[in-house]
C-alpha cells in the first residue's frame, strides 16, 4: 500500500515536471537589463553564442558605418543590435529557470506586455486618418457654404465661386458608369458564383483579378486610344467608361462572393417549388444577398468618385457648367488637381473646400455601406 | 380503396462514373406513408430526389428508367409540372429568409409570378399553417420573418410551404434529422393528418421514426432496394436477411 502511494507520488511528480531544465539558473532581469546598458556585450551573461553572433554584427555595423560614413546606419543598425540583444537575453535567461510559478507569471506579464502593445499599435494606425481628416476639414469647411456649392468657379481674379460644374459632372459621370456596370458586374457575379467549376468562370475570374490590379491610370490611357481619339474629342461619355471598367471588379467580386456565402439549400427550396431557375435567381438568392451587393456597389461607387488619373485623358475638365455628355465636363477630382496646381490662392481654397465635399461624400458612402449590410443582412 | 401514384421502373441513378442506385422498382399507393431507411450512402435520397427530378439538378448526375406520376412519364413531362405536384420538405428548415412567414407560405405561387386575389391567398396561407399544425403559433406574426422561429416551427413552415401548391405527393427527405425530439414529435405526429390528403414519402435513417410513421418501408442497401413491405412485417418478420441485420443493428 505504501509501496504504491511512493509510486503514485513519483509517477505524479514524473507528470508535472514535464521537461527537465539543466544548467545554472540565471537572473531574467539582470540579463534584461545587462544588456539594456552593455548591448551584446551584456548578452555574455546569459548566452556566449549568441555574445559572440551580436557583438560581431554590431562590430560590422560600426565597420560598415565608418566606410560609408553614414549616421543613419550607426544610429539605427545599432538600435537594432541592441533591441535584438535584449530580446535574445531575456529569452535564454527565461529557458533557465526552474521555478515554474515562477515561469507562468513570467509569461502572463508577457501576455499582457503583447497585448498593450497591440492596443497601442491599432491606436497608432488611426492617427495618420485622424490628422488628414482634421487638415482637411479645417482647410475645406470655411469654403463650403450656399454659393460655393450653387456656382461655378470664378475667373482669375475675382473672389467667389463654387464647384457646381465639377459636382454635376462628377454626379453624371457617376451615375453613367453605374448604370452600365452594375447590371453587367452583378451578371458577372452571377455567372461566376453559378458555375465556379467551369473554365470560363476560372479565366474570367482571372480577369477580373487582372482588371482590378490595373492601375487607373492605365485604363484612361487605354480609353482615350478607344474612344476619345477616334471620336476626336474629350467627352464625359468617354470618362463613364473608364470609370465603368474601373467599378466593374469590384461589384462582379462582391457579388459573386456574396452569393456563394448563400446555402445550396435555399435555391433548393426554390427550385423543389417548381420554380423555373431564372426566377429563382431574381427572386430568392439576389434579394438574400441583396444587402452584401449593394454594399460592394456602394464602395465602388465611393472607389470612382475620386478617381483622377482615368478623367485627364477622357472627360478632361471644364470650367464651366456642361451637361452635354459628348463634350468634356469637369469633375471634383479632376477640378482639385487642375486648381491646386494653380498659382493662385483663390483657386487654391477652391481645391480645398472641393476635396472636404469629396471626402465627406465619400466618407457617407461608407458609413451609409454599413449601415446598410447592418440592418439589410438576411438573417440565415 | 387503393391506387398507384408514384411507380418506378427500372430506376438507376448515376453520380458521374458512380452508380449510386441501382434498378429501384417500387409501387406507391395513394394517400399511404412510406418510410425509406437504409444505412447512410445507400441511395434512399438519391432515389427520393429522382421523383421530383432534383437529382438532374447535380453536375454530372443522370438518371435512367421510367418514373411515373398518376400514369405519366415524369421524366417527359415538364419539370415545373413535375415540382407543382411533388412538394419536398428537406433535411434543414429552409425557409426564404428575405420573406415573411405569410409569404413563405405563398412562394410557391409568388416566386412563379401565379397572381392569386388576397382573399385566396389569406384562404391557402391559413389551410396550409393549419394543416402544418403551425397556424396557432405564428396566427399573430404572420408578417414577421420566417427565420425568427424555432428550428421545428420553421420545418413546419416548410411543410406548410409545400402544401400551400396542394401537391399529390410530398417528399421528406430526413425531415427530422435537424430537429430536438420535441419538434421530431410534432413534425410525426403531422404525418398522420396529412396522410388523409396526401401521399408522403419520407427517407430517415432512423428505424424507430420509420416505424411509428409509415404504413410501409423499403429498405435501401448499397444503392438497391432490397425489401418493401408493410411496416410491421418489415420489422417483425422480414425476408431478408440483410433487413433482418439492420433492423436488429447487426451491422452499420
Amino acid at each position: 500500500m505504501e509501496f504504491s502511494n511512493q509510486q503514485n507520488q513519483s509517477l505524479a511528480m514524473q507528470q508535472s515536471v514535464r521537461f527537465t531544465i539543466s544548467g545554472k539558473e540565471k537572473n531574467m532581469v539582470a540579463a534584461f537589463f545587462l544588456s539594456l546598458i552593455l548591448g551584446p556585450l551584456g548578452l555574455f551573461y546569459s548566452t556566449t553564442v549568441g555574445g559572440i553572433v551580436m557583438t560581431v554584427i554590431g562590430g560590422l555595423i560600426l565597420l560598415a558605418s565608418k566606410l560609408t560614413e553614414s549616421p543613419f546606419l550607426l544610429k539605427w543598425g545599432l538600435i537594432m543590435v541592441w533591441i535584438v540583444s535584449m530580446i535574445w537575453s531575456y529569452n535564454t535567461a527565461k529557458k533557465t529557470i526552474k521555478n515554474a510559478e515562477k515561469r507562468l507569471m513570467f509569461r502572463n506579464a508577457e501576455s499582457l506586455l503583447y497585448k498593450i502593445l497591440i492596443f497601442i499599435l491599432a491606436f497608432a494606425i488611426t492617427i495618420p486618418l485622424i490628422v488628414i481628416l482634421v487638415y482637411i476639414i479645417k482647410q475645406g469647411v470655411t469654403q463650403v457654404n450656399w454659393h460655393f456649392l450653387t456656382h461655378v468657379p470664378a475667373p482669375v481674379g475675382e473672389t467667389g465661386g463654387g464647384i457646381l460644374n465639377a459636382l454635376v459632372g462628377s454626379f453624371l459621370m457617376v451615375i453613367m458608369a453605374a448604370i452600365v456596370s452594375i447590371p453587367i458586374g452583378m451578371a458577372a457575379g452571377i455567372y461566376l458564383s453559378e458555375n465556379a467549376k467551369t473554365k470560363l468562370a476560372h479565366y474570367a475570374g482571372l480577369c477580373v483579378d487582372i482588371l482590378q490590379g490595373v492601375p487607373s491610370i492605365v485604363v484612361g490611357i487605354v480609353i482615350y486610344f478607344w474612344i476619345v481619339k477616334p471620336v476626336g474629342t474629350f467627352s464625359a461619355v468617354s470618362g463613364s467608361v473608364a470609370l465603368a471598367i474601373m467599378m466593374l471588379p469590384i461589384v462582379i467580386r462582391s457579388t459573386e462572393q456574396t452569393l456563394k456565402m448563400l446555402p445550396d439549400s435555399l435555391k433548393e427550396a426554390a427550385l423543389s417549388l417548381g420554380v423555373p431557375y431564372h426566377r429563382v435567381m431574381l427572386k430568392v438568392i439576389v434579394p438574400c444577398g441583396f444587402s452584401g451587393i449593394l454594399s460592394g456597389i456602394m464602395l465602388s461607387i465611393a472607389r470612382v468618385v475620386g478617381e483622377t488619373a482615368p478623367l485627364i485623358f477622357t472627360a478632361f475638365g471644364n470650367p464651366y457648367l456642361s451637361g452635354a455628355v459628348t463634350k468634356p465636363m469637369e469633375s471634383l477630382p479632376h477640378l482639385i488637381f487642375t486648381y491646386a496646381t494653380s498659382p493662385y490662392d483663390e483657386w487654391h481654397n477652391l481645391a480645398w473646400g472641393a476635396s472636404f465635399i469629396l471626402l465627406v461624400f465619400v466618407l457617407t458612402l461608407n458609413i451609409i455601406t454599413k449601415v446598410i449590410t447592418r440592418k439589410w443582412k438576411v438573417q440565415l | 380503396m387503393e391506387s398507384t401514384i408514384v411507380s418506378a421502373e427500372n430506376i438507376n441513378a448515376y453520380y458521374g462514373e458512380s452508380h449510386a442506385i441501382k434498378n429501384i422498382n417500387i409501387k406507391i399507393n395513394r394517400n399511404e406513408v412510406v418510410a425509406m431507411m437504409g444505412p447512410s450512402g445507400c441511395g434512399k435520397t438519391t432515389f427520393l430526389r429522382c421523383i421530383n427530378r432534383m437529382h438532374e439538378l447535380i453536375p454530372n448526375a443522370r438518371a435512367e428508367g421510367v418514373m411515373k406520376l398518376d400514369g405519366e412519364d415524369v421524366y417527359k413531362m415538364n419539370v415545373i409540372y413535375v415540382r407543382y405536384k411533388i412538394g419536398m420538405v428537406f433535411q434543414r428548415p429552409n425557409p426564404f429568409p428575405n420573406m415573411s412567414i405569410y409569404e413563405n407560405v405563398i412562394a410557391g405561387y409568388l416566386l412563379n409570378g401565379i397572381s392569386v386575389p388576397k382573399a385566396d391567398k389569406d384562404v391557402i396561407v391559413e389551410k396550409s399553417l393549419t394543416s402544418a399544425a403551425l397556424w396557432n403559433e405564428v396566427k399573430d406574426s404572420l408578417h414577421k420573418k420566417g427565420t425568427f422561429l424555432s428550428g421545428g416551427q420553421q420545418q413546419r413552415l416548410c411543410i406548410a410551404r409545400a402544401i400551400a401548391m396542394q401537391p399529390d405527393v410530398i417528399l421528406f427527405d430526413e425531415p427530422t434529422s435537424a430537429l430536438d425530439p420535441i419538434s421530431t414529435s410534432s413534425v410525426e405526429n403531422l404525418f398522420h393528418e396529412l396522410k388523409q390528403n396526401y401521399t408522403l414519402i419520407i427517407v430517415t435513417h432512423n428505424m424507430q421514426q420509420a416505424a411509428r410513421v409509415s404504413d410501409r418501408t423499403a429498405f435501401f442497401y448499397l444503392g438497391e432496394l432490397v425489401e418493401f413491405d408493410d411496416t410491421k412485417v418489415m420489422f417483425t418478420n422480414p425476408k431478408d436477411q440483410r433487413t433482418q441485420n439492420y433492423i436488429t443493428g447487426r451491422f452499420s
